[in-house]
């Protein structure tokens, strides 16, 4: 059998390319990341849902209504940052048969620090949680928890509801102060 | 063997991070319900109260009661419905040692027109949505309806005594 050098070649490559651990070549590979100055929302048990209703129940023999609430935590990037929060709209619960209204007004407050009470009367009102309140965990980046409530305006002595199923979306906004 | 290296590539594991989502400002949108059931019932109107006992006087002279009243006001969810009020039990006074009572009739004045006197037990009288003055003061709330007790006419000279009794009546909405 006649011997054929050009044949070996492409054997001995097809064999390196399969098994690359076999060469001993170095390289240099570059891992980067950014990681961009952010503010997240999450509910009191630090998940992002926020579709369960608040309901305020009324009751006929004090003509009040009972408040509803909503927890609110935050994560943010940066521990300098504090948090703006803006009541965007929603000013009211509309009854589904008499169209009637009742007027609505919000409450944020900490369970921690009895100094932010902040009431939000109408739609556009902002208040703040300031980096005295905020106090962002250096580990978890986490903050304490917060409550916002929901109350419905009409509960002194001389009004009184229609009956009726009532229903509103209350939309809050938050952002970062810097 | 340089044709070998120069033909060798490395898989390299990608180190991959993803960034949480940049959120300067977020919307949190609240889902807000309230239910207000329906709802009715009496009180005395203002400065008044439902336990404070009517008197009906005697005048010996003109051989008379006097009406008593009571005011009140009710209270609703539903304005466009009226109010029925029945009588629940005897309309009548009686007295320790006395035989013979005095017997009673009941209406309601809503300061423009009155219902018609009920005295049996389980007698009537109502006033429609329309006569209920809901809302002439505020919402929910009737105008002030006067509850009027008199002695029924015709009962004469009526024998010394402390007369008394609890009137059971029951307001009902009147659709």
């Amino acid at each position: 059998m006649k011997f054929r050098p050009n044949l070996l070649i492409p054997l001995l490559s097809l064999t390196v390319l399969t098994l690359p651990g076999l060469s001993h070549a170095d390289t240099q590979v570059t891992a980067k990341t950014s990681i961009p100055d952010y503010l997240l929302i999450r509910n009191g048990n630090f998940t992002s849902d926020f579709s369960k209703p608040l309901t305020l129940n009324y009751d006929p023999s004090k003509n009040t209504f009972s408040n509803g609430s909503q927890r609110f935590g935050f994560i943010s990037s940066n521990q300098n940052s504090y948090v703006k929060f803006k009541w965007a709209s929603g000013s009211e619960l509309i009854g589904d048969h008499t169209k009637t209204k009742i007027p609505l007004a919000l409450y944020f407050h900490s369970d921690q620090y009895t100094a932010l009470n902040t009431r939000l009367n109408k739609v556009g009102d902002e208040g703040s949680i300031t980096k005295q309140w905020i106090q962002w965990n250096q580990n978890s980046r986490k903050s304490p928890v917060f409550t916002l409530e929901v109350l419905a305006k009409q509960t002194n002595t001389m009004a009184r509801p229609a009956e009726d199923d009532y229903s509103g979306t209350v939309v809050m906004e938050f952002s970062q102060g810097l | 063997m340089n044709i070998i290296q120069k033909s060798a590539f490395y898989i390299v594991p990608a180190l991959i991070s993803i960034s949480p989502a940049i959120c300067q400002a977020e919307d949190v949108s609240l889902i807000v319900n309230a239910k207000v059931p329906n709802y009715f019932f009496v009180e005395a109107a203002a400065g008044g109260s439902l336990s404070d006992p009517i008197s009906l006087d005697y005048n010996a002279a003109d051989d008379t009661f006097a009406t008593g009243q009571k005011k009140l006001a009710f209270i609703t969810s539903n304005v466009n419905n009226g109010v029925k009020m029945q009588l629940k039990n005897n309309a009548q006074l009686t007295a320790p040692g006395v035989a013979r009572p005095i017997n009673l009739r009941v209406r309601m004045n809503n300061n423009t027109t009155t219902t018609d006197w009920i005295a049996a037990t389980g007698e009537e009288s109502s006033f429609d949505a329309n006569q209920m003055g809901w809302g002439t003061s505020v919402q929910g709330r009737s105008a002030d309806i006067t509850f009027e007790v008199e002695a029924v006419p015709g009962q004469t000279h009526p024998q010394e005594g402390d007369y008394s009794n609890s009137l059971q009546l029951s307001f009902v909405q009147k659709s």
